[in-house]
């Protein structure tokens, strides 16, 4: 830090000055809400927002902070359900949503260039086109940015099949907290030149630098698709079901677990899903030989304990399960989402788990997930008297998580909420890379410092 | 055994009980306790959903004019963290209450609800604004005006009283106020010959007078009239009082209130009596079908909303049924129809486009816009009126590239787009009653 901190009129005549006076603010209302996002605690008040319309005002706003020393977190549409975009030392919000052209859409190459204000669904109606689409698929997929699901590395639904955001990121266009600005890959399909610093900043959540441009590779949209449900007597006979479809060559795109308690929440809301333990939707997607594999499918899950139906309105059911998170968490004042991963062969023995602690620690307690690929969001519906126990709950899920091998975020990212988990997961020598690789990159931690690795530890001396 | 008489509003607590995860988090139920309005708020679950659907954020591009910007302040506003009152009322202003983010939230909070109720609590806090407390009254207002028509139009539009008006009320001098007719639709429809009937719709109707058909827009209530009476329609009116929504729009619920009560019983009689009720003016259909019944916890209000419709829904719904001699002789003509936010939020939204598009000839655009910007008062006011035609510039720009006529049903948008694009605006009963003629 060089230059002792501005006051907050300095600040924002200062920003004025490379953002233009429209495009910077210190109002109150807007501070508030620029340190909220989907996380349920609040972050702390930004000194100020500044909006960004172009690299160059990127560059000149990191480099007037970093002289001073000023914390800089980057922000989207503010979806993040760990408290990924929420200032904890006050400074400056970064809002890219300005910044929101489809610079390129290449139909023979099949990828996309955007600008960090590009949300998922504008990208796939441009893609759809020409017949192509986006298809990591979030449950914020109307709202959330490309580059935001690049930030937090966001998969979704679909990963199954297409894989997370980071599969489909090719190239990107970062700035340093200095001003640098480079390209971290190329749109080859493949490349092996190097560090690959396009992976490390897939889900660095802003703390090394600020996604500009991405390239985003783009696939064929799907010629047909059918779902199933597989209803299950247990937690435990369902996981089995992944496990044998995992080993199998079914071109599955979505395995979706939902228990009972959300099933009956959904039916609450006036969701047409039938009565079950655990119910499995499944997509199938395909074009040759589809109605073979689909019934070779139904007959595996079948076989695996399940009664088997096929829903006359598949896009209800979808619906559904898109409205499965939100439906949970407002029956409740202080939910604790999970976002956890374990090797498809583990998941049986993870659910036991989740049961487990749940009648241990006597929480209530609803297991959805995209299991298809091993990822549980048990969500634990605590009141502000339980909200302790709750996260210690949450706690042991996790490092179970890390125990079978898995991890104990898949695709909401780290933020406020996992730090202190690092460490149980990488050891204390991996997180102490992580921050040699943050101190390299970003020596006066000037961006989005408190996420990924706890604030204190983050500090430099 | 008859039914009780409808009770008053209860102004008591009716906030949902928390955790419990009921379904009525951030509804409109009247007056609220602080307590429940800071506990809805919270079951807003920031997950952003909304924020797309904000026709001021499309516009304006900051956090705190989202749907969850707006739940965020009322929650500051209520803990403290956000204290200062010009603020706070600012960011409640600049909600329009179009509810184009209710169908987006997955969680069903009414946040433009939420923000009615946060006004209450700042209007008490604070003490509400000379302008809002003129703006709740149009109906006085028309009536002040017509009775002096057509000098008030003369005297309205001078330099002089549109600077006072704008000095003390917020009242943009740039904004065209609405006419007041030297003829009152009451008065003519008192002594008007019915039209034929050329259709079987053996109904009666009880056309609502709402605060804007009688002095300022008598033409359109002519037009509603005729068409339905060639329907087939007994047409009455339901001369009954304001429903109170321009006082809700201003967070003023307790006159809100004081105005449905003071009326709900007559209108609950005519519903009762098997008349349809069908109103002009979408936010008024609207108020008396979506938000009466959850002021009121009674099945006659809900029987009442249900025979209540507005007059573009009401002609979509009964059209295909009708028998007789009533039919669309062809109109050459090119419109551009713009739907109504209200009418959108309950799925109503193409009823009038649906009836347009009968008539041999019509041509029929539908720009695709959230709101137009107007929002009632809002675009009235000086602080907002940049701000309102800058949100109406989308669909001022979908109606160009149209190249048709533009038509609208709701009053104020007709005025905002009238004042946009300089340009004479039609409701489109209009071109029905055009359509129709014996």
């Amino acid at each position: 830090m060089s230059q002792s901190q501005p006051s907050g009129d300095e600040l924002a005549s200062s920003l004025a000055s490379i953002v233009g006076n429209d495009d910077v603010t210190t109002r109150r209302d807007e501070l508030v809400g620029y340190s909220r996002d989907a996380f349920p605690e609040d972050g702390v008040l930004p000194d100020a927002v500044v909006r960004v319309e172009d690299t160059s005002e990127v560059q000149a706003v990191l480099q007037y902070a970093n002289e001073r020393g000023l914390h800089v977190v980057p922000r989207a549409m503010g979806t993040s359900l760990t408290g990924s975009v929420v200032p904890v030392e006050g400074g400056i919000v970064m809002d890219m949503r300005p910044m929101d052209q489809i610079l390129e859409l290449n139909e023979d190459d099949m990828f996309a260039r955007v600008q960090p204000g590009v949300r998922w669904e504008t990208l796939n109606e441009r893609a759809e086109e020409y017949g192509l689409h986006f298809p990591v698929d979030p449950g914020s997929s109307s709202v959330v940015t490309v580059c935001g699901m690049i930030a937090t590395h966001a998969s979704g639904m679909r990963a199954v099949k297409y894989g997370t955001t980071g599969d489909h990121t090719m190239d990107l266009e970062v700035v340093l907290a200095d001003g640098t600005t480079f390209e971290t890959g190329t749109r080859s399909i493949k490349n092996s030149a190097g560090y690959d610093l396009t992976s490390l900043l897939v889900g660095s959540e802003g703390t090394l630098g600020v996604i500009t441009e991405a390239t985003v590779r783009l696939t064929p949209l799907p010629e047909r698709s059918r779902t199933f449900m597989a209803l299950f007597d247990d937690l435990e006979t369902a996981g089995e079901l992944f496990v044998d479809v995992k080993q199998s060559n079914f071109d599955v795109s979505a395995m979706e677990l939902l228990d009972r308690p959300l099933l009956e929440t959904l039916q609450e809301g006036g969701f047409d899903v039938p009565t079950a333990e655990v119910m499995v939707l499944v997509e199938l997607v395909g074009d040759r030989a589809f109605e073979e594999s689909y019934d070779e499918l139904t007959t595996l899950a079948a076989e695996g304990g399940a009664a088997v139906r096929e829903s006359d309105d598949p896009e209800e059911l979808w619906t559904a399960r898109r409205s499965a998170y939100p439906s949970l968490v407002r029956r409740c004042t202080h939910p604790i989402t999970g976002d956890i991963g374990v090797p498809i062969s583990t998941l049986p023995e993870m659910l036991r788990t989740i049961r487990e602690i749940r009648d241990e620690m006597d929480l209530p307690v609803s297991v959805l997930g995209h299991a298809g690929d091993g990822n549980l969001h048990p969500v634990i519906l605590a009141s502000e008297d339980t909200l302790e126990r709750g996260k210690d709950a949450h706690d042991r899920m996790c490092e179970a998580a890390v125990d079978l091998g898995g991890t104990v975020t898949t695709e909401h990212g780290v933020g406020i909420e996992k730090n202190h988990l690092m460490e149980y997961q990488y050891g204390e020598e991996g997180v102490a890379v992580m921050r040699r690789l943050k101190r390299a990159l970003d020596p006066n931690n000037v961006l989005n410092p408190g996420k990924i690795t706890p604030s204190e530890e983050n500090a430099h001396e | 055994m008859s039914e009780p008489s409808v009770p008053a509003v209860d102004s008591g607590s009716q906030g949902g009980e928390p955790g419990i995860g009921g379904a009525d988090f951030g509804r409109f139920q009247g007056h609220s306790d602080r307590d429940d309005l800071e506990i809805d708020t919270e079951h807003c679950i920031r997950c952003g959903l909304c924020v797309t659907a904000c026709p001021v954020f499309d516009e304006l591009g900051w956090e705190s004019v989202t749907p969850r910007g707006h739940a965020n302040v009322i929650n500051a506003y209520l803990d403290g963290t956000l204290e200062d009152s010009a603020i706070v009322g600012e960011n409640f202003d600049l909600c329009l209450k179009c509810k184009q983010c209710l169908e987006p939230c997955p969680t069903g909070i009414e946040i433009p609800n939420l923000v009615l109720r946060g006004m209450e609590h700042h209007h008490e806090e604070n003490g509400g604004s000379l302008s809002d407390l003129v703006y709740a009254k149009p109906r006085l207002l028309n009536q002040v005006g017509g009775f002096f028509a057509p000098l008030s139009n003369v005297v309205a539009n001078t330099a002089p009283v549109r600077k006072l008006m704008e000095e003390t009320i917020g009242m943009d001098s740039r904004r065209p106020l609405p006419h007041f007719s030297t003829s009152s639709f009451t008065d003519w429809f008192a002594s008007h010959d019915p039209e034929p009937a050329l259709g079987d719709l053996d109904r009666d109707v009880a056309l609502y007078v709402d605060c804007y058909v009688d002095r300022n827009y008598p033409e359109i209530g002519k037009a509603a009239v005729r068409v339905l009476e060639r329907m087939g329609a007994s047409v009455s009116l339901a001369d009954t009082g304001c429903c109170g929504r321009a006082a809700l729009s201003k967070g003023r619920i307790d006159e809100a209130e004081a105005k449905a009560d003071a009326h709900i019983e007559d209108l609950v009689s005519i519903a009762e009596s098997g008349t349809d009720v069908v109103a002009i003016e979408p936010s008024c259909a609207a108020m008396m079908t979506t938000e009466y019944p959850e002021m009121y916890d009674s099945a006659r209000v809900d029987r009442f909303a249900e025979r209540t419709h507005e007059l573009m829904v009401y002609l979509d719904r009964h059209l295909d049924s009708i028998g007789g001699e009533f039919e669309f002789d062809p109109v050459e003509d090119h419109v551009a129809y713009h739907s109504h936010c209200h009418m959108k939020e309950q799925d109503l939204g193409p009823a009038a486009a649906n009836v347009l598009q009968r008539i041999p000839g019509l041509d029929v655009d539908e720009p695709i816009v959230s709101c137009c910007g107007m929002a009632g008062s809002f675009g009235y006011q000086t602080e907002y009126y940049d701000t309102s035609l800058e949100i109406g510039e989308n669909l001022f720009e979908q109606i160009r590239e149209s190249g048709g006529d533009p038509m609208a049903i709701g009053y104020s948008c007709r005025l905002q787009i009238s004042d946009g694009m300089d340009t004479e605006v039609d409701h489109p009963i209009h071109v029905v009653e055009r359509s129709t003629r014996p």
